[in-house]
């Protein structure tokens, strides 16, 4: 499987969605995701970007429950795939190279 | 403070209907949950007011291409069913009937050929505007077809295009009852003959089909429609070879009949096609015989002028070099050429053209110690000549000698029987337009 590129606010859902472990559905990864990294998210760049990261095989979804204050809509939950860990990984390794390849002096 | 039936607040409807209308059927069910889910906890938190504005800016927030997927069924069925469509030849047959229209006064080698393209190409903006209505009921036909409604729609197609074949009949014989002149009216009772039997041939044929009980489209109505346009083509067709007949010989007239009778032959076993077609195939037919005439017709009524404008003065700046030669001729001889062949051949060969493709050769006409020089364009279907003459003696009013009897090819006689005369931005020079 060829490498793929993630962008910042990819990783960032992926990361996400593997924090709140089989919990993650729409608003729950936004409500996370403006939490830690206190920042606005828009539901349509979430949406968006989780429908791509599942055609390319990185997330897969299910629907859980449905609640009243959903209307009676059911929740879709998404998890990492295999891909989606390993692409993770590869970004964090690739982040640390790239930390770890900086000279002390840099920041001092 | 709007409440459902169970006392629930509900979020802004219109924003939510676009939702449901834009959103894929896939995505639907769970990201409209979110959005509920989302504006229960700000109604809460900041009260309804922002929470409906809020609710909205989401909505627009998702109205973009991952989330967009209108109803397959019909919409995106239709809308593939159409990519089938070579747009580019479309585009290239509308192209090329514009380029047939303007040929004429555009630069290059100059050819009668074009002449006739521009005359095809004329005709096609003016009476091929006929074949619009049945352009227009057929592309009807054709996405009902594709919207897989049955039989009420089989019925309406029928009549449908029988009543845009009454209405093409109904131009017919108002213009020939209109017009005052008999050739006009001739060929608009032709026309009028030629959709009449086509028509009455079409319907003999549904009915033979029903009587067979053999399966067939739409109705018939494909069918009926594809014989009404190629009857209208035929009379545009005809028109152009009895102006060829006429214009250029019996030879070539005979030519485009033959041709004509081939293009039948072709075009049979297409329109047989129709009776029991693919039905889900998109026949795009109706955009030909809707655009190719409207394209024609805005070419023939915008542009023609303004290239006419520039052929003439484009010719006229081209003769400045001839109307140097036959002074430099006068200059050395004494007296102005004869004829232009007198001038200097190298010099001439060249410099005698006017480089545009629907003007000949520029005319030259010595008379004593005068000259005029003349060249002419064709407009309005070929009934309008343009004459453009350079006549810095008024020769055209002191005519003497021999040439004070009436020639009909010489263009300083030619110009008195004129209806209309404009100056142009040269000296000298003068355009008549003649019938």
């Amino acid at each position: 499987v060829s490498y793929y590129h993630l962008g910042e606010f990819e990783e960032v859902v992926l990361l996400t969605i593997a924090i709140l472990q089989g919990e993650a559905y729409g608003i729950a990864i936004i409500d996370e995701m403006e939490k830690r990294l206190n920042r606005k998210v828009s539901i349509g760049a979430l949406q968006t970007v989780m429908r791509r990261l599942e055609n390319k095989g990185l997330l897969r979804s299910a629907f859980g429950e449905a609640t009243k204050i959903r209307g009676g809509k059911r929740k879709r939950y998404f998890t990492l795939t295999k891909e989606g860990h390993r692409v993770l990984l590869e970004a964090k390794e690739q982040r640390l190279a790239l930390w770890s390849a900086i000279p002390k002096v840099t920041f001092k | 403070m709007k409440k459902n039936s169970s006392g629930k607040l509900r979020p802004p409807r219109l924003p939510l209907a676009f939702f449901r209308w834009f959103c894929h059927p896939h995505y639907r069910e769970d990201i409209e949950g979110d959005l509920l889910e989302r504006f229960t906890d700000r109604v809460t938190k900041i009260g309804v007011k922002k929470a409906n504005w809020l609710f909205i800016k989401d909505v627009l927030s998702l109205f973009r291409p991952g989330i967009i997927g209108l109803h397959k069924s019909s919409y995106q069925k239709k809308i593939n069913t159409m990519k089938r469509v070579n747009w580019i030849t479309l585009l290239s047959f509308n192209l090329l009937v514009t380029v047939m229209i303007i040929s004429p006064f555009i630069p290059g080698p100059s050819n009668k050929v074009v002449f006739w393209l521009s005359i095809l190409g004329q005709i096609t903006g003016t009476f091929g505007l006929l074949l619009v209505p049945i352009g227009l009921a057929w592309l009807i036909v054709e996405r009902r077809k594709l919207g897989n409604k049955k039989s009420g729609n089989r019925i309406s197609s029928y009549h449908l295009a029988i009543a845009s074949t009454l209405f093409i009949m109904l131009v017919f014989a108002l213009a020939a009852a209109i017009v005052p002149n008999p050739m006009p009216k001739i060929s608009f009772l032709s026309g009028l003959l030629l959709v009449v039997t086509g028509f009455v041939l079409a319907l003999q044929k549904i009915q033979k089909w029903e009587h067979n009980k053999e399966q067939f489209n739409d109705g018939g109505a494909s069918y009926i429609l594809a014989v009404s346009a190629i009857s209208c083509i035929s009379f545009i067709y005809l028109l152009t070879s009895v102006f060829v007949l006429v214009g250029i010989g019996i030879i070539p007239g005979i030519i485009m009949l033959l041709l004509l009778l081939v293009g039948f032959a072709l075009i049979n076993n297409r329109v047989k096609l129709l009776k029991t077609g693919k039905q889900e195939k998109f026949n795009p037919m109706p955009l030909y015989l809707m655009s190719v005439p409207v394209i024609a017709f805005l070419g023939f009524m915008f542009l023609i002028t303004p290239l006419s404008d520039f052929s003439r003065n484009f010719a006229i700046q081209r003769s400045q070099v001839l109307i140097t030669l036959i002074e430099e001729h006068k200059n050395k001889t004494g007296e102005y050429p004869v004829s232009i062949d007198d001038l200097d051949p190298r010099s001439v060969q060249k410099k005698a053209k006017t480089n545009i493709m629907g003007i000949e050769n520029y005319r030259y006409t010595k008379i004593n110690d005068h000259y005029s020089l003349s060249f002419s364009q064709w407009k309005d279907l070929g009934s309008l000549e343009e004459i453009v003459l350079y006549d810095k003696n008024n020769l055209k009013d002191n005519l003497i000698d021999e040439f004070a009897k009436y020639d009909y090819s010489l263009d300083l006689h030619r110009v008195k029987g004129a209806f209309a005369s404009h100056d142009t931005r040269y000296d000298n020079w003068r355009y008549y337009l003649v019938d």
